[in-house]
């Protein structure tokens, strides 16, 4: 039954793993931005002004394309003190709520931020900084990011829940199931949970 | 005459601040419960409460999430073009100037607001002089060549990059520690408030000249501000009114015990402090006058574009003797 | 309402629902049940205003430093460095971990991060040389936690975004305490194998040679440090342009061991921005959450309540530690401080209390969290690092560690100045 759906779950799984890279490049190249900034400053007493605006949208567009990946390798944490008391079965029940209920949030979050976005064309808004920037541009490329992860939300919840329906557990906990410490162990080969790993 | 019960959020500036402590809390708790004879409540809270910057109220206050609310002017000037025109940097002397330049524009303001942005215009109140806090000594406008600066807004900007210095963006609570050590050497912000925050402590010259005046709106969402009965409408103009005089006594009155405390003089509000008060000259203004008219109006009019620039010629200009250019 | 919101957030997260999800759905709920005020509008504008702030660009450069460094072999070469120094104590290798987390701590911005690092290379130690399981894993969760109290620390920044408080001035003053607590869990060691001496296994011995030979080693780590740290007091650079300069020499340094590759680079963004996307969507959902939460008055309820009790200082603040370690038990610790700050911080400084102390306070609390089940992440790394047996060794090898960070914070309340007297030298 999920014989010809999946395209979209590969196609998603490509678009949202090319958007982490460009997302991450960004703040790599920030990182670059901000040293290069400091350095000037010291040495040549000039600034390049605007590295902290800059840097500011990279984060809001770095973490908007980085989370429809996060939702693939379901980074995006789950409390399972209770999670973890229950077999297959409730938990693949569990699962689907999880998988909804952050789609139901990605899908508002979109529509709101869309909604920004919509604001700042019609008021032709522009950064009050000295590179005047027009927000639509960093506000759009924050959107394009939110949609991916709500598009990946939708497509994952189909399968989840069509799963769920066929009795699937395996398959649900597989797609959107609560990450354990030794699939991170394994995905990463035989390094420390990088993951889940840096979360403070 | 009986207003009808009428009941509204306001959501003021910082918290911790006088502007809002001394200000706006009193006048939306006591002042308007009591002259509307008990009909009309306030419920109030500063921004700061709310978790907010403050420079998302213009868009609150649009899609009708808050019903009242005051923000700087400077933080929607990336909306709202407009909003800069009455605290361009370092285009008044004093505050009666301000004062003047402010409700001369103010109408303009008030149009701009209604038909472009949706927002009611109530009033335009100041906090007080944005001076300069600098730890090594300047005696004049000339010194700022080279200094690297923590500003905000784009027209601070545009003035620092005129005198040959280097603006920076900085959060507010990482001036102290960025001046301690050097980072920056000079940092603009209010007489009184810099007191407050104790960059004193972080500076030893203190260059008293206004770059601003962190002027404040206060508005109401259009549609909140359609549905009150007009009585009650133009009870709160009337009230508002009143109330706007008094905000600038204030900023008048916070700039000196600012100025004094920070220089060793009588002090009321903050800590007494001994930095070095540098006296400005003539030449000084001259400078700065020629800078505005070079750089930062025209900046400013080609953000604004020519039909707003023209307007600002017909009102600030003509009381100024400036001209911005029109294209 | 405040009972209501508790149960919802208690279900929503009991449910096992995405944290940042539970937050924000909590956060609509409030808004349709108890304002007037259609604040669901204002998502989008706090989401962009929240995920634009400079401060909060520390996150992903601190997470992408960690793993930079994770995988450039800089942990191997600490650990042997300080193991040849301090194994002769009684409990041997054990002390190494607790150094090693030290000196890691010192370049890295979370615990997690920390713990994995240093417990990847212990841990094969210590069947080698047939060390007590328990306690061994137990210095390894706690030693992890030291990174967030050691500066940099992105938990540190933050509680200073959240609180306004100024981020250089706490970093100070974790110093003293991280190294106290350091000292204090090597205590614990020596204490446990004092008393049972076979929980110490083989020790090694070096000669004077091999030791300073060794320091070699602690010296890429130490530039780290004073690169990052450094720069923020030589008034090079504020504390989220340090993180810059964090991720650019921890490059340099992994060019250096010659792991630097294009795979590398990949596995490090892959592994930093999913971490990066799901921390600013607790922040974003946190952020709305906290506006109708102070728009319904919460908060403000709360300062009441506590001024209402009308307890003494001392008391208000040992029953608001006692209500963190609690909620530690069950919350992840991001969501905690988020929830909890904007909330308890302004309850705390209307005491008359230190923000810079609290702050160091808090740091310790969440430590605490991170190593108490059931919900104690640094527990479930060791254990996923260990990748056997059962991961009850660890959280009890983990709970004397508890003790000395319960004795630690009981040691800040009563004298402040451990943490504030280097801060205060300095400003
Ligand atoms: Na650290
Ligand atoms: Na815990």
């Amino acid at each position: 039954m999920d014989a010809p759906r999946p395209r979209f779950l590969a196609l998603g799984e490509r678009i949202s793993r090319i958007a982490v890279w460009i997302g991450g490049l960004m703040i790599v190249l920030t990182a670059g931005l901000i040293t290069a900034e400091v350095l000037l400053r010291k040495i040549a007493n000039i600034s390049t002004g605007g590295a902290d605006e800059l840097s500011g949208y990279a984060l809001a567009v770095g973490s908007s394309w980085s989370m429809g990946f996060a939702l693939l390798r379901r980074a995006h944490v789950r409390v399972d003190a209770l999670y973890g008391q229950f077999s297959a079965t409730p938990r693949a029940w569990l699962d689907c709520l999880a998988i909804l209920a952050m789609t139901g949030f990605a899908l508002v979050l979109t529509w709101f931020c869309a909604g920004v976005l919509q604001e700042s064309i019609t008021l032709g808004a522009r950064s009050t900084t000295t590179l005047s920037i027009p927000l639509w541009l960093p506000q759009g490329l924050w959107i394009t990011g939110f949609l991916i992860f709500s598009a990946l939300g939708l497509i994952l919840s189909f399968h989840a829940v069509l799963a769920l329906l066929a009795g699937k557990a395996e398959r649900v906990r597989h797609l959107v199931g609560s990450r354990t410490a030794e699939e991170e162990l394994s995905e990463d080969g035989g390094q420390p949970p990088a993951n889940g790993g840096e979360r403070c | 005459q009986e207003l009808p019960k009428t009941s509204f959020n306001y959501v003021g500036t910082w918290g911790n601040l006088s502007l809002y402590n001394k200000v706006e809390k009193p006048f939306f708790e006591q002042t308007i419960p009591e002259q509307s004879g008990g009909a009309i409540t306030v419920t109030v809270q500063p921004f700061t409460e709310m978790g907010l910057k403050g420079t998302e109220i213009l868009r609150l206050l649009r899609s009708g999430v808050l019903d009242m609310s005051a923000t700087l002017l400077s933080y929607i000037g990336g909306d709202i073009p407009e909003a800069e025109a009455v605290d361009l940097a370092g285009i008044t002397r004093d505050i009666d100037e301000a004062h003047r330049m402010t409700d001369a524009y103010k109408p303009v303001l008030a149009e701009v607001f209604e038909k472009q942005y949706g927002v009611k215009l109530l009033a335009i109140i100041p906090y007080h002089a944005q001076i300069a806090y600098c730890r090594q000594p300047i005696t004049g406008l000339d010194d700022f060549k080279g200094l690297k600066i923590r500003s905000s807004g784009r027209s601070q900007g545009d003035l620092i990059e005129a005198l040959g210095g280097t603006p920076v963006g900085m959060a507010f609570g990482e001036v102290v520690p960025a001046l301690e050590k050097g980072v920056i050497d000079c940092g603009i912000t209010g007489a009184l408030s810099g007191n407050l925050a104790k960059w004193d402590q972080a500076t030893t010259h203190l260059y008293p000249l206004p770059i601003s005046w962190a002027t404040t709106f206060v508005a109401a969402g259009n549609d909140f501000w359609a549905k009150l009965d007009p009585a009650v409408q133009t009870f709160l103009e009337e009230q508002m009114s009143a109330w706007e005089d008094l905000a600038w006594e204030s900023g008048r009155s916070e700039t000196a015990d600012g100025t004094s405390c920070n220089t060793g003089g009588a002090c009321v509000d903050g800590h007494v402090s001994d930095m070095t008060l540098i006296p400005v000259n003539d030449a000084d203004y001259a400078k700065l006058r020629d800078l505005l008219a070079s750089v930062v109006v025209p900046r400013w009019a080609e953000r604004c574009g020519s039909e707003c620039a023209a307007r600002w010629n017909e009102t600030i200009g003509k009381e100024l003797n400036l001209t911005a250019p029109t294209e | 309402m405040l009972t209501f919101a508790l149960v919802l957030l208690f279900a929503l997260i009991g449910l096992s629902i995405p944290v940042a999800a539970a937050l924000g759905l909590l956060g609509l709920s409030l808004d349709q049940l108890f304002t007037v005020m259609p604040l669901y509008r204002a998502i989008g504008d706090i989401a962009w205003s929240a995920s634009t702030d400079f401060l909060l660009v520390a996150i992903p450069l601190f997470v992408l430093m960690g793993e930079i460094l994770l995988r450039s072999g800089i942990a191997d070469r600490v650990y042997r460095a300080v193991s040849a120094w301090i194994t002769w104590l009684p409990g041997g290798i054990m002390h190494a971990n607790i150094a090693a987390c030290t000196a890691f701590a010192a370049i890295s911005g979370s615990t997690v991060a920390t713990a994995a690092t240093i417990g990847t290379v212990a841990i094969p130690q210590m069947e080698k040389r047939k060390y007590g399981t328990r306690l061994f894993l137990g210095t390894l969760a706690s030693g992890g936690t030291l990174g967030i109290l050691i500066p940099p620390s992105i938990n540190i920044i933050i509680y200073g975004a959240l609180t306004d408080t100024s981020i250089p001035e706490l970093y100070l003053a974790g110093i003293l305490p991280g190294l106290i607590l350091a000292a204090l869990f090597s205590l614990t060691v020596v204490i446990a194998c004092l008393i049972r001496p076979a929980l110490g296994g083989e020790r090694e011995s070096h000669s004077w040679g091999e030791r300073f030979r060794s320091l070699v080693d602690l010296v890429p780590p130490a530039i780290i440090f004073v690169i990052v740290i450094g720069s923020i007091y030589a008034g090079l650079a504020t504390p989220t342009e340090s993180a810059a300069l964090g991720v650019v020499s921890s490059l340099i340094l992994a060019a250096a061991y010659r792991r630097l590759s294009l795979a590398m680079l990949k596995a490090s963004i892959e592994g930093a921005m999913q971490t990066t996307a799901m921390i600013m969507l607790i922040i974003v959902a946190a952020f709305f959450l906290n506006l109708v939460l102070s728009a319904i008055g919460l908060p403000q309820a709360v300062s009441a309540f506590v001024t209402e009790l009308d307890y003494s200082p001392t008391v208000t603040l040992l029953m608001i530690v006692g209500l963190y370690v609690v909620l530690g038990l069950f919350l992840e610790t991001l969501t905690l401080m988020i929830t909890t700050i904007p909330i308890i911080a302004p309850v705390v400084f209307s005491l008359g209390y230190d923000p810079v102390w609290f702050g160091i306070i808090l740091m310790l609390l969440i430590e605490t969290a991170l190593i108490t089940p059931p919900v104690g992440l640094n527990l479930y790394v060791i254990q996923g690092v260990r990748g056997r047996g059962q991961v009850g060794d660890v959280i009890y090898g983990a709970l004397p560690f508890v003790l000395a960070l319960m004795t630690m914070i009981l040691l800040l309340m009563a004298l402040p100045q451990i943490a504030l007297w280097l801060p205060n030298a300095v400003y």
